[in-house]
């Protein structure tokens, strides 16, 4: 999975905070000169690979039983 | 025979892949360019997006943010939000996934504008997603005065 981003909040990326009631969120740019830096990183595992590969060594299996 | 050894390694391999996490996705360094708390702990949630482009299970999340320096460390629990996101580009939609209390391994990893720098992960998260867009938000519990503040952004309880 293609990652991207540079950390920082602006454009497409600009991130919202949610300083209220829901659903207001508001974009972070509209604080004007001040930004927020939030850094993510999300690991685990792509589905289709472990379960199809999953799959498929159950199905061998029970085709030699 | 051969079938089987075949069968055998093709189960390691499953497993294999199943114990490795793939960096599903970051959004960047912290650059420390800017100076708006992005975890005010007063009833907020600061998110920012991110695209599945096939079926995910989220096992571990990292996140680096200001945080108030009134707030007293350390941090060991923390929240999590998933919104979607039907309409690019309008912001943080339905709220998908919210956990809370979640316990982190945390520390302080700088100090700008202020503010403290905390690195926080969560592991153990089990998150399944479907393609789409989505945000993506960690936000710190932390102390204000022996105050625990709740995510709906009362005072909470005292913590016990």
């Amino acid at each position: 999975m293609a990652t991207t981003g540079d950390g920082v909040l602006k454009g497409r990326d600009a991130g919202w905070i949610f300083p209220g009631h829901p659903p207001f969120w508001v974009p972070v740019r509209n604080y004007g000169l001040y930004d927020t830096d939030f850094a993510f990183r999300l690991e685990g595992i792509p589905e289709p690979t472990t379960a199809i590969l999953a799959l498929f060594g159950l199905a061998a299996l029970g085709r030699r039983r | 025979m051969r079938i089987q050894m075949g069968l055998v390694g093709l189960l390691a391999v499953c497993v294999g892949g199943s114990a490795h996490a793939d960096v599903l996705w970051d959004n960047g360094s912290f650059d420390g360019r800017s100076g708006l708390s992005s975890n005010s702990l007063w009833e907020t949630w600061t998110a920012d997006d991110f695209i599945v482009a096939a079926p995910i299970r989220i096992e571990q999340a990292t996140a680096e943010f200001y945080v108030d320096p009134p707030a007293d460390g350390p941090f060991e629990l923390a929240d999590i939000g998933v919104w979607t996101e039907p309409v690019p580009g309008e912001g943080p939609q339905d709220l998908v996934v919210e956990l809370r209390n979640l316990p982190i391994s945390s520390e302080k990893i700088g100090e700008g504008f202020g503010y403290d720098i905390i690195a926080a992960t969560v592991e153990g998260l089990g998150i399944e997603l479907e393609p789409g867009d989505y945000f993506f938000s960690m936000r710190l519990r932390a102390l204000f005065g022996g105050l625990l503040l709740g995510h709906d952004g009362r005072r909470g309880s005292q913590r016990s």
